[in-house]
């Protein structure tokens, strides 16, 4: 299905956030109901099932019109990017980070979260420099000042805080954006940057605000993804 | 000592030699999950692999090839040889492989029967090698008869299960090489039988 909408026009990814939002509620409210109802007794549970099917029809329109304009379900397909400076725009690097930051997130043992365009593109518009290593940096640091992961939730018995995970979710990303890769190998790279992430973590942990240790790490690994 | 033959495995085609391409975790992974799937398909069993596991085994791996890795050609030869014993020693540290149903008909004498694991490690690091060796060198690689000696298989999983670095002069012996049972790990560059294999020292008990 052709896509709605233009990954380069600023009101497109306010339109798709804010998509992603009514979705997002949707889906966290049905959930909620369904855990509180099940340990609640019989009355309570029949009307409660009337306000499940009431915001499942809610949560299935979000989906649906979600996915007429953000054409977002399936395999994800991933423009095979590069960071040097100039290559890619606030926009395109926005919906290159959406895409990737959900699997990465998917990876790692996430069960929900919210990935804001609008935001991402903001981090990207407020780093500089011209060195792809520094630019990645950067935006590690720059997208979780900017907070373009929200809302994130682990599945039970994922031994990684949502804060951690977030962290190793950037770390990917920016290995991922700076690995050669063609366009039918990008999600593999994108695994292959994830699961480096996951082994990695302790240093990635430990490197935090550290710049150059940041730097250095995607330096060793960026032509092993 | 004579040679044999070993279960060669295709491994993923790469735009970029097998040195290179064993570098990158993309391939690491699918040339790993082939092997694995071969060998199960042989012995009649499911072997399961754990990503993260194997993504642990990747780096360390990596991190020590790319510490020692000699620039002079003299002696890369052999660093092929000890980089391939070196995977074994940290695939069989990190276990990525997890049996979820054994080979349907169980033969005792068979190193792939007695221990699929290790035998899933081993054939992919002499497939590695192999392939790495026959592009840099156009050498044919065969094994060790120790490779279907089912005692040396014995011996190779009580020792390695004790200290890992064992697995570097195992993988030597079971590739036809001389083994360094002394400092197994270490990499010598001085070491004049890196280019001559010679008959195998004694092993392990």
């Amino acid at each position: 299905m052709p896509r709605h909408s233009d990954p380069g026009l600023p009101g497109a990814l306010l339109l798709r956030d804010a998509l992603r939002i009514v979705r997002h509620v949707a889906r966290e409210g049905r959930d909620i109901v369904q855990q509180n109802t099940s340990r609640a007794g019989k009355p309570v549970d029949q009307i409660a099932g009337a306000a499940i099917a009431q915001v499942d029809r809610i949560a299935h329109g979000a989906e649906e019109v979600a996915h007429l304009m953000l054409g977002d379900s399936g395999r994800v397909r991933l423009p095979a990017t590069a960071l040097q400076a100039g290559a890619l725009n606030a926009s395109a690097f926005a919906h290159a980070a959406y895409a990737a930051l959900g699997h990465a997130l998917r990876n790692l043992g996430a069960h929900s979260w919210l990935i804001s365009e609008v935001k991402s593109a903001m981090a990207f518009e407020s780093i500089r420099g011209t060195n792809d290593i520094q630019r990645a940096t950067a935006l590690i640091v720059a997208m979780q000042n900017h907070g373009a992961i929200a809302e994130l939730r682990m599945n039970p018995g994922v031994p990684l805080s949502e804060e951690d995970a977030t962290q190793l979710a950037c770390f990917g990303l920016m290995l991922w954006m700076l690995a050669d890769k063609a366009a039918d190998d990008a999600q593999e790279a994108l695994d292959a940057a994830t699961a480096l992430s996951l082994a990695l973590q302790d240093d990635i942990l430990k490197a935090r605000g550290d710049r150059q240790a940041i730097a250095a790490l995607l330096k060793e690994f960026r032509y092993h993804v | 000592m004579s040679e044999t033959p070993f279960l060669t495995v295709r491994l993923p085609d790469s735009p970029d030699p097998i040195r290179v391409a064993v570098r990158r975790m993309r391939w690491f992974r699918a040339s790993f999950a082939a092997v694995v799937d071969r060998i199960g398909h042989e012995i009649g069993a499911t072997i399961e692999i754990d990503d993260a596991a194997l993504a642990r085994c990747f780096v360390s791996w990596l991190r020590k090839v790319e510490q020692i890795n000699p620039r002079s050609e003299k002696i890369r030869r052999g660093f092929f040889d000890h980089a391939a014993g070196l995977m074994l020693r940290e695939l069989i540290n990190a276990q990525p492989c997890r049996i979820v149903s054994p080979p349907t008909e169980p033969d005792p004498a068979n190193p792939a029967h007695f221990w699929p694991e290790g035998y899933c490690y081993t054939i992919y690091c002499m497939n590695v090698r192999a392939a790495a060796i026959q592009q840099e060198y156009g050498e044919i690689a065969s094994a060790g008869e120790e490779l279907h000696d089912l005692r040396t298989w014995w011996s190779f999983r009580e020792n390695t299960s004790k200290s890992g670095a064992t697995a570097v002069a195992f993988f030597k012996l079971f590739a036809g090489g001389t083994p360094n049972w002394q400092m197994p790990d270490s990499f010598n560059p001085n070491d004049p039988t890196l280019l001559s294999p010679k008959p195998s020292a004694p092993r392990l008990g």
